[in-house]
């Protein structure tokens, strides 16, 4: 009972107990005065006859018995105290714990959003991509399936409750406003309704509107909703014109609703498909399909049965299935599937670079703690019990730690920011980067077993020093502390190792960084603009339109070349697909299948690219529709496919006219582009004439030195004047779309070189803390031996030698660590083997060199010792 | 750091004892401190001085196991000063101590005389 007031705020009873002295104390003197004696004299008495205030406190005290919650506070104050005492250390260790737990945090934020907080759809979790995958390689993986397959999938599924189909597709719109041409989605009209996506106004699509002959309705995108048409909400409604015919608008999406995240937020435009005529083809592999698994069907149920659906396909058509595997995966994995690995790689790295600064904050602790040696030694000779002093060492480490982790969250939001801006487009969701409540909840566990780990060294290292030796050891100075020095000596030993394989991480993939800059994309990236046209809708001669356009584009004064091409290098936009050749039976199964990219170009894409033109002709002006149907092969398809033969004079097929197969002559061979992508191996390429072969959409090159934004009105402009329906869209550089092409690489590099960076410095700083303190530690016997007669390059080396030992240590141990974590980043190297001889021996030397350079400093401290005042140092 | 004695040994020496001894004092009504200081050193002729440094922690001890209880009042001076006074269960601990130390104070009585007299014979 009466504990109520074990509960009162610490201060309240202080204030009480105080009262209660005063009155004691004023109550006798009153008494005494009375008695006769004079004021001062009163006074005196009293207070002698009471004895020491404070000591009378400080029993009483003791009786009240600390609640739990009390002693913490207590050890709290204390340890603020002692932190405050020392802003040195305190500084120092804040930074290093913030800079550890904020490089964690941050990089953890943006695994959370890309891996982990689940999609913002309905039951997320059911959600999965359903794809073909194609026995045959080359091109990267597509995940892109044909319509009839899709449509057989549904039909013939028992796991899914729902499963629908999108594609891409461009549109142009016109009609009230100048047309525009935009990207947008075509889709299965229960698509919103599949992933629980609700419109912001009116609806979406009904059941039956992706049926050929049924309403046309259009559902606009937010921003597309306010640049056209102002955020007129009676838009609704209305008719608006695309790709030349007129469409019902039926609602509009929220804003920052892109649910499709990997495509970027230009596509603005959701339309039923109804009918277009590759849903047709089952060989025509454009369309993704998402999938809504039935309630307890597991997604290995689905793969199991789809695998069986699939094969089902296979065998009744042939023709097109016989290679293809239908495969599940979770919609949140198959959306991070590019950067899943590269993620966990530096989230492991960044969880090293932690290692490390906790190396060096305990380090920092454990330099104090023997300094503090003394202090803990008569605080336990006056009473203070071990594991009270256990306590308040671990209340300090915990106040240190808890506060390195809200200096951490303060830099995390500046982190953010940088990343949303670095981050490359590849990674889902970066905009949605935030500090949640998984992000606090990792934060506070980094933080906890970071204040663990460091409350742990020093109790580890002195719990094996027993009272009286430890204040042995503080009176003396002529040597360091054994026991906590080897502890140190570990941390740093392990800091260089730590530091070494973060230093061997990042050089591989600075090396691999190199080699993809190294790389001869097969075209000259530099001065070329590149933008998406379209053709009128309904327009009789496309080739046409776009032979105007380039003439009229090339007058632009500053641009040296124009051309069209369709697909274009490093867009993401490809026409990869099979051909035939003349004379060869169609390939058989699997292996060596006859695939390709098939660009269609104008004559003049070869000088404006600066491609290389290897044997033969190129396309000219009298490559049009009537005359001779021919191509222009890659060295890579000379390669594969006429192996020790000249491919010029044979004839392929890629498409067909009217029904009929068009045999195409080889006419030429230039040297093959990088069209996936900067590091993926280049498939067969075969260039079609564009006259031979008109497109609805081309994009159109110009190489110009003048910049982007000096052109970009005038393209538009001279679009326009060929035909005002005709509409350009994303006018970028090539440059632009290498620098894309390389963001990925870049960011991971630039993130493991920061963070290896971060650890030798922190390394560095370890080394020189220990070897600092050691030099403090021996001033006394540097001192004799200088007085002794040693040089000051004996001392120098002898300082430098303790240094580089730990380096000696360290830095094998270092390699051998980075031997079997090295292999884990394997799939994010380039053209560099993972035990690669050059950055091994470059990070070791790095290390040693960093490890001399922390030396230094202390070690020519130490060769200035004056022999006098060291010896008089005691 | 280095702390001057502590009052602790000799607290331990008189506990029971003072705590008897200030909850009988008690027993006459709420009393301060000073007031139960000055209680037991008068109504023991003086002999017995009771430290300050061993009152109030015996006080708060008392309070906190429940025996006494107190509170902020004016004293016939005008003085400011927190009274303690007896609980029903500080009345029952006071009644057990009481025999307790009849118990012993007899026994110890018995063997002085027993060895007095023994000397003397």
């Amino acid at each position: 009972m009466n504990r109520w007031w074990s509960f009162l705020p610490t201060r309240r009873r202080e204030k009480e107990l105080e009262d209660e002295i005063q009155a004691h104390l004023a109550m006798a003197r009153q008494d005494r005065i009375d008695r006769g004696e004079a004021p001062r004299e009163a006074e005196t008495n009293v207070l002698r006859e009471f004895g020491n205030v404070t000591v009378v406190k400080e029993v009483t005290r003791e009786m009240w018995g600390w609640s739990a919650v009390e002693v913490f506070w207590q050890d709290l104050r204390y340890a603020a105290r002692t932190l405050v005492r020392s802003p040195g250390f305190t500084a120092v260790a804040l930074l290093t714990l913030a800079l550890g737990i904020g490089a964690n945090t941050a990089i953890f934020s943006v695994v959370n959003v890309a891996l982990l907080k689940p999609l913002p759809f309905d039951d997320p979790d059911r959600l999965v991509q359903v794809w073909t995958r194609g026995l045959r390689g080359g091109g990267g993986e597509g995940d892109w399936s044909s319509f009839p397959d899709i449509v057989d999938w549904r039909k013939e599924n028992k796991v899914f409750e729902d499963l629908e189909a999108y594609r891409t597709w461009v549109f142009t719109v016109s009609g009230d406003a100048p047309s525009e041409a935009m990207p947008g989605f075509l889709m299965t009209s229960r698509f919103f309704g599949l992933l629980g996506v609700r419109p912001l106004l009116g609806r979406t699509f009904l059941p039956d509107e992706d049926q050929p002959g049924r309403n046309r309705v259009v559902v606009l995108g937010y921003r597309l909703w306010q640049r056209r048409f102002g955020g007129d909400r009676s838009v609704v409604g209305r008719a608006i014109t695309i790709n030349g015919s007129s469409y019902t608008v039926i609602g509009v999406m929220p804003a920052g609703s892109r649910f499709l995240y990997q495509y970027p937020d230009v596509f603005e435009l959701y339309m039923p498909v109804q009918s277009y005529s590759d849903q047709e083809e089952r060989g025509s592999h454009n369309y993704y399909a998402i999938g809504r698994l039935k309630p307890g069907v597991t997604v290995e149920q689905a793969r199991l049965n789809m695998a069986a659906v699939g094969r089902n396909l296979a065998r009744e058509h042939p023709a097109t299935n016989k290679d293809l595997q239908v495969v599940v995966t979770p919609l949140q994995e198959h959306m991070a599937r590019g950067v899943r690995g590269a993620l966990l790689v530096i989230l492991g790295a960044v969880g090293l670079v932690l290692l490390i600064a906790c190396a060096n904050v305990a380090n920092l602790v454990l330099a104090r703690a023997s300094a503090r040696t003394r202090e803990l030694v008569v605080r336990a000779a006056l009473g203070a019990s071990r594991s009270r002093l256990i306590r308040q060492h671990l209340t300090e480490t915990l106040l240190l730690g808890t506060l390195g982790g809200v200096c951490a969250l303060l830099l995390v939001s500046l982190a953010m920011n940088l990343m949303r801006t670095l981050g490359p487009d590849d990674i889902p969701r970066l905009a949605e980067l935030a500090v949640d409540w998984r992000v606090l909840l990792f934060t506070l566990f980094v933080t906890l077993v970071t204040a663990a780990a460091l409350g742990l060294a020093p109790v580890l290292s002195s719990s094996r020093t027993g009272a009286s030796e430890a204040l042995r050891e503080s009176g003396g100075r002529t040597t360091a502390g054994s026991g906590s020095g080897r502890l140190k000596a570990t941390l740093v030993v392990s800091e260089i190792a730590l530091a070494l394989m973060l230093a061997v991480g990042a050089g591989l993939l600075i090396r691999s960084f190199s080699r993809l800059l190294d790389v001869d994309m097969g075209f000259d990236p530099s001065d070329v603009v590149v933008a998406y046209v379209m053709a009128p809708a309904r327009s009789t001669d496309q080739a046409a339109f776009f032979e105007q356009v380039m003439q009229r584009v090339s007058r632009i004064p500053g641009v040296e070349a124009v051309a069209a091409a369709a697909p274009i290098p490093l867009t993401g936009w490809n026409d990869q697909g099979g051909f035939r050749i003349e004379g060869r039976p169609d390939p058989p199964s699997g292996v060596d299948d006859f695939l390709a990219n098939r660009p269609r170009v104008s004559p003049s894409y070869l000088d404006t690219m600066r491609m290389k033109l290897l044997r033969g002709r190129w396309i000219t002006e009298y490559d049009r529709s009537g005359a001779p149907d021919v191509c222009v092969i890659s060295d890579v398809a000379a390669r594969r496919y006429w192996p020790g033969q000249d491919p010029i004079g044979h004839r392929v097929s890629v498409d067909e006219r009217e029904g009929k197969t068009v045999w195409r002559e080889i006419i030429g061979i230039v040297q093959g582009v990088t069209h996936f992508g900067l590091d993926v191996e280049r498939i067969a390429e075969i260039y079609v004439p564009q006259r031979q072969s008109p497109q609805e959409a081309m994009g159109l090159v110009v190489r110009t030195l003048r910049p982007v934004a000096g052109v970009e009105s005038a393209i538009r402009r001279e679009i326009k004047s060929v035909n005002s329906a005709g509409a350009a869209f994303r006018i970028q550089t090539m440059e632009e779309l290498v620098a894309a092409a390389q963001s990925k690489r870049r960011f991971q590099m630039t993130l493991l070189v920061a963070f290896a960076v971060l650890a030798l410095v922190l390394a560095a700083v370890g080394v020189y803390g220990v070897v600092a303190y050691t030099v403090v530690q021996r001033t006394h016997e540097v001192g004799i031996r200088i007085a002794l007669g040693a040089r000051q390059g004996q001392v120098l080396a002898m300082v430098v030698r303790q240094g580089f030992t730990l380096a000696l240590v360290g830095v094998p141990l270092g390699v051998i660590g980075a031997l079997a974590l090295t292999r884990l980043m394997s799939s994010l190297l380039f053209g560099v083997a993972v035990t690669d001889a050059v950055t091994f021996v470059t990070a070791s030397a790095l290390l040693l060199i960093v490890t001399l350079i922390a030396c230094a400093v202390p070690a020519l401290r130490a060769a200035r010792v004056d022999p006098l005042v060291a010896l008089r140092y005691e | 750091m280095d702390k001057p004695d502590r009052y602790q040994n000799r607290i331990e020496l008189l506990q029971g004892t003072l705590d008897m001894l200030i909850m009988q004092t008690l027993c006459w009504g709420p009393q301060h401190g000073y007031g139960i200081s000055n209680a037991i050193r008068a109504g023991s002729g003086e002999v017995l001085q009771v430290e300050t440094g061993s009152l109030y922690p015996a006080l708060h001890r008392l309070e906190k196991k429940g025996w006494v209880k107190s509170e902020w009042r004016l004293s016939d001076n005008k003085q400011r000063a927190k009274y303690y006074s007896l609980t029903s269960s500080g009345r029952e601990q006071l009644a057990a101590e009481q025999d307790r130390w009849n118990q012993l104070s007899g026994a110890i009585a018995a063997l002085m005389n027993r060895g007095e007299s023994e000397g003397e014979a």
